[in-house]
């Protein structure tokens, strides 16, 4: 069942095994599963079934660290996350790779890297996240795809620097579980019901409590609760959860809404290499033109886990765009030309320049408590303090980039392939093709690069708020997603990420979010 | 105004990794795509002579290695050309392809403006920059 908290008598009370806070990808796939098992779900989703700007405005906060994207373009907490049901995938781009070996291990060189489960624990659930995501077969490797889309060869393939796949599928999953949640008797979703309260009896939360704009309140009586509200909001509920806990729930070592992490996206290397741009355009712009809702693939090129570990690294993709070297090459405004370097290294038995390339990069922000989610001094129209990001960077955030894309450039280099130029601030973009960055579009200012203080666009994704650790003095919540210190209270999402890795995020919420529900399921209820 | 451009355009091919929101949101303020701003643009920069770019790379490398502005220097850095700089640059880079290869198998790198360039090719192009 799927109704409106509006059309509720205010004062409704409610049993339920399972409350679940937030329909978004992680609160729609848990609801599904925990269906048809004979338990009372209850759902409580802020949004309706379509954006409402009163509500949306519930999202709104203030940012008063690094800037929200690059100086000519930022952006808001309210226009980033998505309060309707299905949340933020209604306008996701479905990008889809599980997160490297190296993601879950300890990095001597990253202080309080490591999740307390491996790649291989998870892998289970990341296959059974498939068909969830309307996704392929669970491969990501070059090699498959490639037999069955004929991709061509990939760009680059040695033990440092490997080309990988994303799988892309833009699944909206309101629209999508809608229909099925609806005709759950066991279900109860209410939409516009936006939870502003957990309070406690001992270490047990006991109470829900949740308010709609038009007045109506209602409480649920849990056995469980899961929170599933989103990377930042996960952390606003439970700091803003202060009648039983005066520094929030969980929040005994000060540990919620800390470590906040982004995904860095930056333009940041062009290259000339000798391969055939048709080949490479069918690899990596697989997704150009292609229409929306349909599975697609395409190519990443990534640092492996054994460039990650041997160097000390954060983790680092790129997406790329191609031109043909002979009718795209970047303009110089400063600094040595593309085809110059071609030139010398053509004549020292690198391949000839057949493809003039573009390099986006997404990159892992290091663990940083002081970049961290807080309770702003203003609250909203339903009482809850507004949400205040102070959003911080390292010196390795911007040193690890450059690092991992001077490793591309030797591995370009020692294989033949080409010349790569890391351009942290030099590259302009002077024109588009109309659908993608144009790469006779782009400009080099090697004179204008800045190495130190490069911007660092964002991925639009928001982790390691709550994040999931075995010993209480370094997480919010045990390896099962439990809170250390509330028994009977999960928190499902991108919060609980260990690092934040580079891959997109929403695949491994939906697999976290299928382990939990099978946790739930086989030891709890 | 550019990144903006080149963020659209992103969005709109998805091609931002992990952006939908950017796409949604730079679209929602853009309205439709743009054509190439400056037509002058489709023309590619020229390609460089070998002559030309030896210049240009010998040059940019001497800036910052300027203790190799030395024939005899670089060649003592160049085992490979036995002591004598060849008439034919295309000859010399030839014979020194194989001190590239080793180079870049040893991680013996330039950054050359954010161009990962090996050393014995900016020692080459040093040698035939004058």
């Amino acid at each position: 069942m799927i109704t409106s908290a509006e059309g509720l008598a205010s004062g409704t009370r409610l049993d339920a095994d399972v409350c679940i806070l937030g329909a978004g990808a992680a609160g729609i796939t848990l609801a599904r599963e925990l269906a048809g098992h004979g338990l009372a779900v209850v759902v409580l989703e802020s949004g309706a079934d379509d954006l409402q700007p009163d509500i949306q405005d519930l999202a709104r906060g203030e940012s008063v660290g690094e800037p929200l994207g690059f100086a000519d373009n930022l952006t808001t907490l309210d226009a980033i996350r998505l309060r309707q049901f299905g949340g933020t995938t209604n306008h996701w781009a479905g990008f889809c790779r599980p997160y490297d070996d190296v993601d879950f291990e300890v990095r001597p060189q990253l202080e309080r890297s490591g999740w307390p489960i491996t790649r291989a624990d998870l892998d289970p659930w990341y296959q059974r996240a498939h068909p969830v995501l309307g996704l392929g077969p669970y491969r990501f490797d070059w090699q498959y795809w490639a037999e069955q889309q004929g991709m061509g060869e990939p760009l680059i393939d040695t033990p440092l620097v490997a080309t990988g796949v994303y799988q892309i599928r833009d699944t909206r999953f309101g629209p999508e579980y809608r229909g099925e949640l609806d005709a759950a008797d066991d279900v109860a979703v209410y939409l516009e019901a936006t939870a502003v309260d957990l309070r406690l009896t001992g270490d047990r939360v006991s109470e829900v409590r949740a308010k709609t704009l038009g007045g109506v309140q209602l409480s649920v009586e849990p056995r469980v609760v899961v929170v599933a509200l989103g990377g930042i909001e996960n952390a606003r509920m439970l700091l803003a959860c202060q009648g039983d806990r005066p520094a929030g729930l969980g929040n005994e070592h000060d540990l919620v809404g800390r470590h906040f992490c982004e995904h860095f996206a930056v333009p940041i290397g062009i290259a000339e290499v000798g391969e055939d741009p048709a080949a490479l355009s069918a690899l990596f712009e697989a997704d150009l033109g292609a229409q929306e809702g349909t599975l697609r693939i395409k190519g990443d090129v990534a640092l492996t886990s054994e460039a990650i570990r041997s160097r000390g690294l954060l983790s680092l993709g790129c997406q790329v765009v191609v031109g043909a070297y002979a009718e795209e090459r970047p303009r110089v405004i400063s600094g040595l030309g593309i085809s110059e370097v071609a030139a010398v290294a053509g004549a020292v038995g690198a391949q000839p320049p057949r493809s003039s390339i573009y390099f986006l990069a997404t990159a892992e922000q290091e663990l940083n408590p002081a970049s961290q989610v807080r309770l702003g001094r203003d609250t909203d129209p339903l009482g809850m303090p507004r949400v205040e990001l102070d959003w911080q960077f390292t010196d390795r955030d911007r040193s690890s980039i450059l690092d991992g894309m001077a490793l591309l450039g030797e591995e370009l280099a020692r294989t033949g392939i080409g010349r790569l130029q890391v351009t942290p601030g030099s590259l302009r973009f002077e024109s588009t093709d109309g659908i993608r960055p144009y790469v006779g579009g782009l400009a080099v200012d090697a004179a204008a690069a800045d190495p130190e203080g490069f911007e660092l666009g964002l991925g639009f994704h928001h982790m390691c708020t709550t994040r999931m650790a075995a010993d209480p003095t370094e997480g919010v919540v045990d390896p099962d997603l439990r809170m250390h210190s509330v028994d009977n209270v999960y928190v499902a999402g991108s919060s609980v990420f260990g690092t934040a890795g580079a891959s997109t995020p929403t695949y491994t919420i939906v697999a976290l979010t299928l382990r939990l529900a099978d946790h739930l399921l086989n030891e709890v209820l | 105004m550019q990144r903006r451009t080149l963020l659209k355009g992103l969005g709109a091919g998805g091609l931002v990794a992990a952006a939908g929101v950017a796409g949604w949101k730079l679209l929602d303020d853009d309205g439709g795509d743009e054509a190439p701003t400056d037509p002058t643009l489709a023309t590619p920069e020229p390609t460089a002579t070998l002559q030309a770019a030896l210049a240009a790379v010998g040059a940019a490398y001497l800036e910052v290695q300027p203790d190799e502005a030395d024939p005899e220097v670089l060649l003592a850095a160049l085992p490979a050309l036995a002591g004598r700089v060849p008439d034919n640059p295309g000859h010399a880079l030839a014979v020194l392809a194989p001190s590239v290869e080793a180079d870049a198998e040893a991680g013996e790198v330039v950054d050359l403006g954010g161009w990962v360039l090996t050393r014995t090719e900016c020692r080459a192009a040093a040698l035939y920059a004058g």
